[in-house]
């Protein structure tokens, strides 16, 4: 969403400075009395002063308008995943942070290698105070507090905030046939 | 721009079309009456302004113009900053032409970029730190440090960052760089995975 933005905001300029370059060189040549250059002004003029607002076109175009800036602001608003998380470490005079990819794909590979889940998906979001880490994992529902266990394990080993809330997701492996 | 600002101005950019849109459908589906349902979008009247307006008109169009590709120059300019518009640490330049000793008379000028490589350099020399990368910023006596590391997922973070202290201590002793700013992001690597040289 980041590189989106920040590439929307480039074609959205780039479309900003022609049109408003267009419309200042236009202008100034309709004041002096010549034709429009590049846009078609006379036939654009001619027809929005034809067309009504109930028409199924204004009445797609206006709709279109709406359904984007709907979609712009609930895709804006709603919660990011934070690339990176802060540690508690910062105190000490520098702040440090961990990527939240990397540190999930850590945490991930620890509990795979430590306990007898074959399949885990970590996700974890960071609170005022600490932690929040969601794990889903495939495992016999036995081995859960081993699992929560080795979250924690490697959490702690990067210095995540003490209380941190883990949270564990179990489903049994499906039996062979 | 920062990802912040960016957000702010994309959430108000979607209200200005929410609101746009919303207003022209309430026209559309006769919200306002019949009567504006079924006017024109450009009535007669409007165009009996624009040619009352006279020069005005023109100038005020061109002006909308003028102001539309500003705003579209700024926002341009605005992506294309690097580093969210932090400047980069200026060279040292250590000027002594004038001395009154001559043994002592030259110039020297130590790169910025070398720095930032230096401290790069004595990173990578923690065991357990794969890949350094060193942004130096402001001035010296007021720097900001931006590092990323990629570090080995079985280090003891404590003791890296113990060492990481190490580094900044040194580049101030060497430089009299004072980083007053640290900001520091670890990326967690497998460590038996094979490192690319």
């Amino acid at each position: 969403m980041r590189a989106f933005n920040r590439l929307l905001g480039l074609v959205v300029g780039l479309a900003l400075v022609g049109g408003g370059g267009f419309c200042v060189v236009e202008v100034i040549l309709a004041a002096i009395g010549h034709r429009f250059v590049v846009i078609p002004g006379r036939s654009w003029l001619a027809s929005l002063r034809t067309t009504s607002w109930s028409t199924t076109t204004v009445l797609v175009v206006v709709a279109a308008i709406a359904a984007v800036g709907l979609v712009l602001f609930g895709a804006e608003t709603r919660r990011w995943h934070r690339w990176r998380l802060e540690l508690p470490t910062s105190a000490r005079g520098a702040r440090w942070w961990v990527s939240s990819r990397s540190l999930e794909a850590h945490v991930r590979r620890r509990v795979l290698a430590e306990t007898l889940a074959s399949r885990a998906r970590l996700h974890l979001v960071p609170r005022r105070r600490r932690w929040k880490a969601k794990l889903k994992a495939v495992a016999p529902t036995s081995v859960r507090a081993e699992i929560e266990a080795s979250v924690r394990k490697a959490l702690d080993g990067v210095g995540a905030p003490p209380r941190s809330k883990v949270k564990v997701k179990i489903s049994p492996p499906r039996k062979l046939a | 721009m920062s990802d912040r600002a960016n957000r702010i101005l994309w959430v108000f950019v979607a209200v200005v079309l929410m609101a746009a849109g919303g207003v022209g459908l309430s026209f559309s589906l006769g919200a306002w009456g019949t009567s504006a349902a079924h006017a024109d979008i450009i009535t007669s009247t409007e165009v009996r302004w624009w040619r009352e307006g006279s020069w005005m008109s023109f100038a005020s169009a061109a002006f909308i113009g003028l102001v539309v590709f500003a705003l579209g120059g700024v926002l341009v300019r605005s992506q294309l900053t690097r580093n969210e518009g932090r400047s980069r640490l200026d060279d040292f330049n250590l000027d002594r032409a004038n001395s009154p000793d001559p043994t002592r008379r030259g110039r020297t000028i130590v790169r910025a970029a070398s720095l930032s490589h230096a401290l790069e350099g004595d990173l990578e020399r923690i065991p357990g730190v794969e890949r350094a990368l060193v942004g130096l910023f402001g001035t010296p006596l007021d720097a900001e440090v931006r590092a990323r590391l990629r570090v080995d997922d079985n280090v003891d973070f404590g003791r890296v960052a113990e060492q990481v202290r190490d580094c900044l201590a040194r580049l101030h002793r060497t430089t009299q760089v004072s980083p007053s700013d640290v900001d520091l992001t670890v990326t967690l690597v497998k460590a038996d995975s094979a490192r690319v040289q």
